[in-house]
């Protein structure tokens, strides 16, 4: 039994004004989030996974726009919200957690005032109740004296701890939807699996809905329910984690996969599939973003419409070979 | 804390000295016998008795070293020596002229502060909006007119054409608010453009980008995470501001007949009154010193970074 989508993105474009003209950064997205689910987003840097989330919140950097398409929350449409009412669903309704947690603070203010401060937006709270309640959370997030933890300054803390004060922060508000932009790039090995464990218990214990951006594979693995991989501002491969890792039909999927397995006769494969230069996202209007390092391609993927092909129930390609 | 300021004042010790002793080195090296002048001065023809009796007195003959520790010796039991001009003692003399120095220096930093901070934060806020661009004109203005020129301005108009403020001198509250107003104006651009830059650069840092995405208003933003980080470069500005004033504005000093240590400064130089030039560079040192001591504890106060971290 399928329930209701908590966010729906439908036909999502975004695009960045650049001295040479409007850069499609987002092509066309499509991503539905569910209760207690967690979306995986993979895709290397620069392939629009970040500014997918920024147009979830309402965020995007000035120069950047939706150009196109749809965002709904409940029954709430994102994009014409009127920003007051915006303000009110961000952190409440839909958090983010940031990259890095290190530069994600106000290095002046203390963690106390950026906990209070964010419960009382949303809570009417004294600030001795919202205090408790901070105090509260940061002990469930495992963190060592939580009082003291409060009255420290973000520098005085380590990257593991503030990604938990972060994750602390997100739910004591207990939002529907949280967006966890790469949350354990910036860790180590030790506090990414902290991280991991707590946002698993967000989702089993809040019934959150988690949008995790990564391009960590290991992390997708380890808590997604699904899996989009982007491309070039595309999503070019979309299907329940077990289906895509066992099955990937997208060359970039398969490219991505086999990096991760590290096998060095694979290794050398990929290395000459994936050839260093980078996507020219000015110029692809009809060829397949992936063409320039696709071991496979030829000239069918010149005119390719980019049409999603649907390999069988839930798993989705854009590449004109899978069909 | 205490150990930092202890450190800091200590630290005037080596300054003081080095700069005492250049400005007495380079005071010799000025053409010119300031025992002739200090007869002019007193209206006796500098005969060459006269002239060498009068060297005699002074100590002026006898070798530079000798007169330099003599100097520095009066100096460690606070006697800053005679004014060959008025005859006077230095410190005397100082004080005279440093209340009216710190009257205006502090009128002028409330109308620098008052004016370039909301200034700069309304332009950054509104950045490339109308009010941006009119405070970018004031700031350039600020900058690039000559202060005597903005002062007769302020007078032409102010006082001759609306007669709301006195022309010149001192007295009254009045008095004091064309020349802080003309002093502060240069100052204005500078400070105004420093915050709105930092202003800027705070704007764009992803802890911003995170207050927005817990929800929290445009307006608290700006007032509680960007405006104190971005004051820091503003700081200092500002001390350094209050440094040059507490020096003494030579040139909004003679424009409206203020009696200040600029005034002082500048008629002992052009009358080679040794011990005066001494005292007023000595007197500038501290002041610069201490204003720097004063921004470095605004810092901390302002950056726990500092407080924290640097204050081992």
């Amino acid at each position: 039994m399928r329930q209701q989508p908590l966010l729906i993105v439908d036909n999502l474009n975004v695009a960045v004004s650049t001295p040479h003209g409007m850069n499609h950064t987002v092509h066309n997205v499509n991503l539905k989030l569910e209760a207690g689910k967690v979306l995986g987003l993979v895709g290397e840097s620069g392939s629009g996974k970040t500014m997918t989330c920024m147009s979830l919140l309402n965020l995007l950097p000035e120069k950047a726009e939706v150009m196109q398409g749809n965002i709904k929350f409940k029954d709430i449409d994102l994009l014409n919200c009127p920003t007051e009412d915006m303000r009110k669903v961000r952190g409440s309704e839909i958090a983010l957690i940031m990259q890095n947690p290190m530069i994600a603070f106000n290095p002046v203010r203390t963690i106390e005032r950026h906990f209070i401060e964010t419960l009382r937006t949303h809570l009417t709270v004294t600030k001795r109740q919202a205090r408790k309640i901070a105090v509260d959370f940061l002990g469930e997030m495992d963190l060592p004296n939580p009082e003291s933890v409060l009255k420290q300054y973000p520098f005085q803390l380590s990257g593991g701890m503030l990604q938990r004060v972060m994750i602390a922060i997100t739910m004591s508000l207990n939002p529907s939807v949280l967006i966890a932009d790469e949350p354990t790039t910036a860790l180590d090995a030790t506090n990414q699996l902290q991280v991991l464990k707590q946002l698993d218990k967000l989702r089993k214990e809040y019934n959150t809905g988690i949008l995790l951006v990564s391009h960590d594979l290991g992390v997708i693995a380890q808590l997604a329910d699904e899996v989009a991989v982007m491309y070039g501002g595309y999503i070019v491969e979309q299907a329940p984690v077990l289906e895509l890792f066992n099955h990937p039909k997208h060359p970039y999927t398969r490219v991505l996969l086999e990096s991760r397995l590290g096998l060095t006769r694979r290794k050398m494969k990929s290395e000459k599939q994936v050839n260093v230069s980078r996507p020219n996202l000015i110029h692809s209007e009809n060829a397949c973003p992936f063409i320039e390092r696709c071991g496979d391609a030829d000239h069918t993927c010149l005119s390719y419409n980019l049409e999603f092909i649907e390999y069988k129930k839930d798993h989705l390609v854009r590449c004109v070979k899978s069909r | 804390m205490g150990w930092f300021i202890i450190k800091r004042l200590t630290s005037l010790i080596p300054i003081l000295l080095g700069i005492s002793l250049i400005t007495f080195i380079l005071l010799h090296l000025i053409p010119g016998d300031p025992a002739v002048a200090y007869l002019r001065m007193s209206h006796i023809p500098p005969t060459d008795e006269a002239v060498a009796a009068l060297r005699l007195e002074l100590g002026l003959n006898k070798p530079l070293y000798i007169q330099y520790f003599e100097w520095l010796g009066n100096v460690m039991q606070l006697d800053l020596g005679m004014s060959y001009v008025s005859k006077n003692a230095v410190w005397d003399e100082m004080l005279l002229h440093l209340v009216p120095t710190i009257q205006l220096t502090f009128a002028a930093l409330i109308f620098i502060v008052v004016i370039s901070l909301p200034m700069g934060m309304i332009s950054a806020i509104y950045k490339g909006k109308w009010v941006d661009q009119f405070s970018r004109v004031v700031a350039f203005v600020s900058v690039s007119m000559p202060t005597f020129w903005f002062g007769f301005l302020l007078i032409y108009f102010l006082s001759v054409k609306l007669d709301l403020f006195p022309v010149l001198g001192r007295g009254t509250l009045a008095h004091l608010v064309l020349p802080s107003l003309t002093l502060a104006f240069g100052y204005i651009g500078t400070n105004m453009r420093l915050l709105r830059a930092s202003m800027l650069e705070n704007l764009n840092e992803p802890f911003v980008v995170y207050a927005r995405a817990r929800g929290v208003s445009e307006r608290r933003i700006v007032s509680r995470h960007v405006l104190k980080k971005s004051l820091l470069p503003v700081v200092t500005g500002l001390g350094m501001s209050l440094g040059n004033m507490l020096g003494g504005a030579v040139i909004v000093e003679t424009i409206f007949a203020w009696p200040g240590m600029g005034q002082l400064f500048v008629s002992s130089i052009i009358n080679q009154d040794y011990p005066m030039i001494q005292g007023c560079v000595l007197f500038m040192s501290v002041i610069f010193v201490v204003c720097n001591l004063f921004v470095d504890l605004t810092y901390s106060f302002l950056d726990p970074r500092i407080r924290l971290e640097g204050g081992k």
